[in-house]
Parts: C-alpha cells; structure tokens; sequence
C-alpha cells in the first residue's frame, strides 16, 4: 500500500513551551486511522497542524509523495485535508443548501445561480443515498444531520483526507449506526478517515489501525486486532515515574463536611458523594465527561432539577453562587479569564471581590484594609507581582490563578472545589497550588480536585471518583492506583466484572 | 514592563481630555475674547449642569457595560409632572419627591428587563423611553405647562454666591456618583458587573439586584435633572429633554469611561461635560451655524471612542 499522507519531525511550540517533540505521522489510502490520546496528548494539535489551523514550528509533511506547506485551512481544503470539528460550523439559521455552498456560492455575474447549485446538492444525495430537505433551517435538523450536511460539504470539495474529531458525542446509537455506514462508504472510495475518539468499543469495530500518542510524542501504531483495552491504556498512559503521593489529611472520625444526594440537572445525572473534613476529592475523567458541569449544579452556577446538599450536617438550599458562598462553598473555576478574573481590574480588587463585606470600614469600602488583605494573601500564597495595585491581566498564568485561589482565604469556607487549577500553567506554579490545596487541607477544609491530569489526581487526592457522561462510573480509595487504572476504568465504563 | 506601558496608555487618554479642553479653551478664548468673562463662564456652567446631572447618572450605566436612551424622556416626564402638581397646588417638596420616585419606578422597571428578562440595555430603553414618552404626551396633551413658584424661580434663575443654582446640583450628582462608585460596594459592584459579570456572579455577587439599582438611581439623577429643567425654564414642555440622552452618552464617552464597560469615573465625565459644553458655547460666540455643530460633535464622539478602540486592539494584538 502507498502511503498517502506523511508528516515527518513535526514539532509546535506555543510561547517557548514546545507541546509537539517531533512527531512522525504516516498513513495509507483508503484505511481507518484511529487517534488515540489522553488529553494533552497533542493529537488534536497535530491535526490543527495538518489543517493549516496551526502552523507547525518544524517538520515536514508529504502529501501522495510530494512535499506540500500547509500554511493555513484554505491551502488545507485544496490540497484535499478536510476536518469535522466538534463543533460544527453549520449556521443555524440559513437553510442546508444556503450552508451547503457558504462561501463558495455558484454565480453567474455575482446573482445566486439557485438551480444549479440545487442540482449539485441533488447529484451528492443520490451518489450518498441520503436525502435532507434543502430547504430546510439548520437549526431545525438533529445533531446527527448537521453533521451529516457538514460532511457530505466536505466531500463535495473531493476531500482525500478526512479527519473526523470525536464525531458520536453527541449522537444516538442509530445515528452512530448511520455515520459508522458512511464512514464505511467512504473506505470503499479511498477516502482516507483519521477518527479520533475516546470510545473505543468504536474504535474496535470501525478502524483498521490506531495511533497513539502520549505527551506530544508518538508512542507507536499498531492493527487494532492487535490490541487490548489494557494494552491501550498502559500506552497512553506510559509507566511514568510517579511522584510521592500527598501525605493523607482527612479526619477520618469527624462527619462529612460535604454530602451531595442524587444530583441531577442535563447534564449531570444522578450523582451522590460526600467529603470529609481535610479530605481531597479527585474528579477524574476525560475532558467533556462533565466533572464542571457536577460541581458547577453543586455550587449553583448552572441550575439543577434534583438532588439535596448538606453542609456540616445542615441541609442547604443552593440556588445561586451567592447560596453557595454563603453556605460556605468556594469555588475556582475551570477557565480563570472568563469566570475566575477581572483582567482590566487591579489585583486587590480581584482579590476582594468574595469578602468586600469583611473588608469594609465604618460600612464603606477602604481600599487600604483592602490591599491589607492583599498583601497577606501575596505572601501565603507567593504570587510574584510587582504592586498589588497593577492590572491582574498582565501576570503570568499561574500567578492569575494564584489571585483567583487567594479570594477564597478565609475560615468561613468548609468546602473548596478546584476546577482545572494548574490547566496552561508553568511547573513551578503547579507546584505551589499542589501546597496550596495541601495547605487547606490540613486546616480541615473539604476539598473537591479536578484535573484532566491523571498524574496530579493521584498526587492530590485521598479517594476519586471516576466521571464518565454525567455519572460517577466508580469510586477508588487513593492506594496503589495507577494512571493505567484509571484510564482503563474511564475507557471500559466502571469496574472490571468478575 | 508591560504593565508600565498600560499605565502610561491609560493616563494620555484621560490627560488628553484634558489637554484638548484646555486647548481648546485657549483658542476660543483668542477667537472670542467674550469667552473668558465670569458672564460667560457662569452662563456656561448654567448651560452644562442638566446634562450634566443626567451624565453623572449614565456614568454609572456605562461602567456597567449598559446604555440608557431612555433618560431623555424621564427627564422630559419629571419636568411635565413637577408643573402639573405644583399646578395643582401640591407643596413643591412633596412635588419634587413624588417625581424622584417616578423616576425611581422607571429606573426599576429598566433593570428588570435590563436584567432578569435580558433585553439589551439599548433595545430595552428604547423601549421604555417609548413607553415614558407615551405617558408624558397622555398628561399633557402636548400642551406646555408654565410653572409659578418663587423657589422653583431661585432654583433655576438665581444664584448662590454668584454660582447658579444648577451648577450646585450638577456638583451634587457628580459627588454622589463619585462617592457611590469609590466607596460603597454597591460601586464596586457595578464595576464588576461591566467588567465581567459572569466571574461577578460566581464571586456571589448579586449582579441582577446591581444593574436594578444602577438603572434606578441613574433614572433619579435624570428626573432632578427635569425638575431643575422646569425650574429655569419656567414651562415644562413634552419635548424640552429630548436628545438629551445623546448628549449625556457623549459627554460620559468624550470624558474617557470606556464603553465596554468595567472602568471609567464620575470625574471623567465633568471633563466630558464640559468639553461638550465649551464647544457648543463657543459655537454660540464665533455665530458658526447650528447645523454645523452637530456634525462636529458627533466627529468627535467618533474619535473619543474611536481612539479607545484602536488602542484596544494594539494591546490585544501584542
């Protein structure tokens, strides 16, 4: 078999930090390719890369032998390289044959040619035996039949290539039947499918080869007959040397400080756990398994349809932030510049913004307690700035997070949720929010720790409950657990049977 | 070093307010040497402080990241229903009172929609401006009410220490504004709000009870602002406020408050204020045509905000 595409010595570096080591990438016309990864892997920067999305740092990619540079998505979708993204990027509100040729309308002296274009949408329907009312909105169609329109585009464009990014998450198990068919049509025209996805009952029954990746490097690629979920999750996961576990801090005797009943809302299903004092729950689960959207109905920023909360013993009713806050909830939240900061604002104002009411004088604010407070919160913590006065926006990541974090230093708070803390921050920091949390901990704070990162869950937590769709697939006490078994549990949907 | 450069940005916007006042001043002064008269300065003052007051008011709206076009036609509203009850023989404080909690009801209303049913603060006054402007013309029949009252005659014709009285309330408007937004936390909040109301409100804020408070108070300075109209007109007409909304969103503009909301001060807008105020009075002077004026005030919203804009996207860019 020839190889249609090779991507050789690729490397991509984002502001100095390189995330691609050089990567080689090759695959034969006509196959199945699954793309197999952890999150951070660097798979779907590879493909930004091969869809001219990003622009790689260095190497070189072959396209049927000859060297081509993809410099941007245009040269990508000419050179045949089409992606599907998650998202997709139908227009709602204009009709399927109006999205059909956006941005590459039929004209005959700049007016719509309208027939012929209905033509061309006609003769791909029949050639693909799929039939959608051209003239229906967008928005009224399912999921699936966006995706399905978004599809068949890129194949009007005679895409060689086609790279399909966790195309089912959304889908029902017919409509996966139906794109499982399609995928298969298109083998037998010699497309090329690269199908990234986290299922891998998927990936068993549809792909001829997976490659997997770990850390920005390629592990290998093998026939999928060849390999086992337990072979896949030591692979994508690595046999890593683990950092010493974080001395346990949970009072063992007292009550829990945290119980969550029968959480629900749509997203999150019927979720149930508890903290204790000094305890750090791990949430671990890949991205998009709903771990935020859990404690999000926890702390009331989404609403929920079900489920009770009890804080210390006592029953509360949370239904916004403030409940929560009230109650003695704090919460860091997953993306630090949407939802954590106020990046045109000045630090001790960022900082005071939970606790303005403990910091007020003669019931006026006075901004000298205020960076009083600052202050002290910039030594706990050791957040590197110059004046507490200057914009939060212009620190570092990890010193932005070290803000977000300091709003919560108070004794009134009995539960912390860290939401993706150490996400896009440099070692060091990560670090210091380890002691942070740490910190809290021996002060006999309940403590709920995302991360995406197995390895920092296993360092952090005492127990962890493993997320998959919404729902809490299985509960681990944090001893002798490795990545491997995580991962394994996440991929296989719970505990091992018998 | 970055955080230095933003620093600098920052101050030659607001200094460069200031520097084109006072140059402008300069040359009008040369052009119509009738400028700098104390008759002059204090018409000017006079002229400025109804807008003014409805500026100090929309100061607060903008750093929320919202607009007001409705406040025109409260003002217009206030001025019909202080002259209609003092007509009537209402005492003139009870009369005065009775409008601030008009316009309070009105400001309530705005930061219901504004807030809880999300209407863009632009469409949901436009709205309710229709929705007061209806009212004002079912009151009035589109007929002027003259007004006699010795006070209210001392409010809008006299002076106190040779300052006119407007000009007190306008400095009044601005304090307050100054002080609700430096040091209450209501203030702070409103920053908040405009500056990201999402983190806002996961830092427990109670950002819809924010934006319904901003709205209201904003609506009160506005009705003062109708009532101290009528005073110195001595008639109250259904139209006497009108366009004044544009001139208050300008004034807080020119002055530097950014209109995406989350910065900007009371301070800056009397910069504004008066920026707006020596241009149309100097227009006055030097008999330059009516029209005319309204093209360059609009020039230079333009680059106020322009300015800001282009700014932006440097830093952004960066």
């Amino acid at each position: 078999m020839s190889s249609v595409l090779e991507m050789k010595g690729i490397k991509k570096s984002f502001s100095n930090v390189e995330v691609l080591h050089g990567v080689d990438f090759s695959l034969e016309k006509g196959e199945i390719r699954a793309l197999l990864g952890a999150n951070g892997a660097g798979k779907s920067t590879l493909m930004k890369i091969l869809c001219g999305i990003y622009s790689a740092t260095d190497g070189e990619i072959h396209l049927e032998g000859k060297p081509v540079s993809i410099t941007q998505p245009s040269t990508a979708s000419e050179l045949g390289i089409a992606i599907v993204h998650q998202e997709l990027s139908i227009i709602p509100t204009l009709t399927v044959l109006q999205n059909f040729f956006l941005g590459r309308e039929e004209l005959s002296h700049g007016i719509l040619k309208e027939k012929e274009m209905r033509k061309q949408y006609r003769e791909i329907c029949t050639e693909f035996e799929f039939d959608i009312d051209p003239d229906i909105q967008a928005r009224k169609l399912s999921v699936a039949k966006q995706q399905m329109i978004e599809i068949m585009k890129i194949l009007s464009l005679d895409a060689k290539i086609i790279v399909l990014d966790e195309p089912t998450t959304s889908l029902t198990d017919d409509e996966k039947k139906n794109l499982f068919g399609l995928i298969r049509q298109l083998k037998e025209r010699e497309k090329t499918i690269i199908y990234i996805s986290h299922v891998l009952e998927e990936i068993f029954l549809l792909a001829d080869q997976a490659t997997i990746m770990r850390n920005g490097e390629m592990v290998g690629t093998w026939p999928v007959k060849e390999l086992t979920i337990p072979l896949i999750s030591e692979y994508m996961t690595g046999n890593k040397i683990e950092h010493g576990q974080r001395g346990s801090t949970v009072q063992e005797n007292m009550p829990p400080v945290l119980e969550v009943k029968n959480l629900c809302n749509q997203s999150v299903h019927d979720v149930t756990f508890s903290v204790k004092p000094g305890e750090v729950l791990g949430l671990a689960g890949l991205m998009g398994a709903g771990r935020s959207e859990i404690v999000r109905a926890l702390f009331g920023a989404d609403s929920k349809t079900a489920g009770s909360i009890q804080i210390a013993g006592k029953t509360v009713r949370i239904r916004t932030p403030r409940d929560a806050i009230r109650s003695g909830i704090g919460l860091i939240p997953e993306d630090r510049k949407t939802e954590g900061l106020i990046l045109k604002h000045e630090i001790f104002k960022n900082m005071s913004m939970v606790q303005l009411k403990k910091l007020k004088k003669h019931s006026l604010l006075h901004e000298k307690t205020e960076k009083q407070f600052a202050k002290q919160a910039v030594e706990k913590l050791s957040i590197k700035l110059n004046k507490v006065t200057d914009q939060v926006g212009n620190l570092s990541g990890g010193n932005q997070q070290k803000v977000v974090v300091s709003k919560w230093i108070s004794e009134d708070f009995k539960v912390l949720i860290f939401d993706e803390p150490t996400k896009g921050i440099d070692i060091g920091a990560k670090e210091d929010i380890f002691q942070i949390v740490d910190d809290f901990a021996k002060m006999g704070i309940g403590i709920i720790f995302i991360s995406s990162d197995l390895e920092e869950v296993i360092r952090v937590a005492d127990r962890m409950l493993i997320i998959r769709d919404g729902q809490v697939i299985e509960e681990m006490e944090n001893k002798d657990v490795s990545q491997k078994d995580i991962m394994e549990s996440i991929l296989r949907g719970g505990k091992k049977v018998g | 070093m970055k955080a230095m450069k933003n620093m600098k940005k920052i101050d030659l916007r607001s200094y460069g307010v200031v520097i084109g006042l006072v140059i402008l001043c300069i040359i009008v002064s040369l052009m119509a040497p009738s400028f700098f008269t104390i008759r002059n300065i204090l018409n000017l003052l006079r002229q400025i402080s109804i807008v003014g007051i409805i500026a100090a008011g929309m100061t607060l709206v903008i750093i929320s990241g919202n607009f007001d076009i409705s406040v025109g036609y409260i003002c217009c509203l206030a001025g019909v229903v202080t002259a209609k009850l003092l007509n009537m023989g209402v005492p003139l404080l009870v009369s005065m009172l009775a409008v601030l909690v008009v316009g309070a009801l009105t400001g309530v209303c705005t930061g219901f929609v504004v807030s809880v049913v999300r209407i863009p603060s632009m469409i949901a006054t436009l709205g309710m401006g229709q929705v007061v402007n209806g009212i004002l013309l079912m009151i009035c029949h589109g007929y002027p009410q003259s007004i006699d009252n010795d006070v209210m005659d001392f409010i809008g014709k006299d002076g106190i220490l040779g300052v006119p009285v407007p000009v007190y309330f306008f400095l009044f408007s601005i304090i307050l504004v100054s002080f609700v937004l430096k040091k209450t936390e209501f203030g702070r909040h409103i920053y908040a709000v405009g500056g990201n109301e999402e983190a806002s409100r996961l830092c427990g804020i109670h950002t819809k009870k924010v934006v319904i408070m901003l709205f209201t108070l904003s609506s009160m300075l506005a009705a003062l602002s109708g009532i101290i109209l009528t005073a110195r007109v001595g008639t109250a007409t259904a139209t006497a406020g009108s366009g004044y909304e544009l001139d208050a969103i300008a004034a807080v503009v020119i002055g530097g408050t950014c209109v995406s909301g989350g910065e900007g001060s009371a301070w800056k807008t009397i910069i504004g204020v008066m920026f707006m105020g020596v241009i149309s009075n100097s227009f006055n002077l030097l008999q330059v045509d009516v029209y005319f004026q309204y093209v360059l005030k609009g020039l230079i919203i333009l680059i106020a905000v322009g300015f800001d804009c282009v700014s932006r996207m440097r830093v952004e860019s960066k």
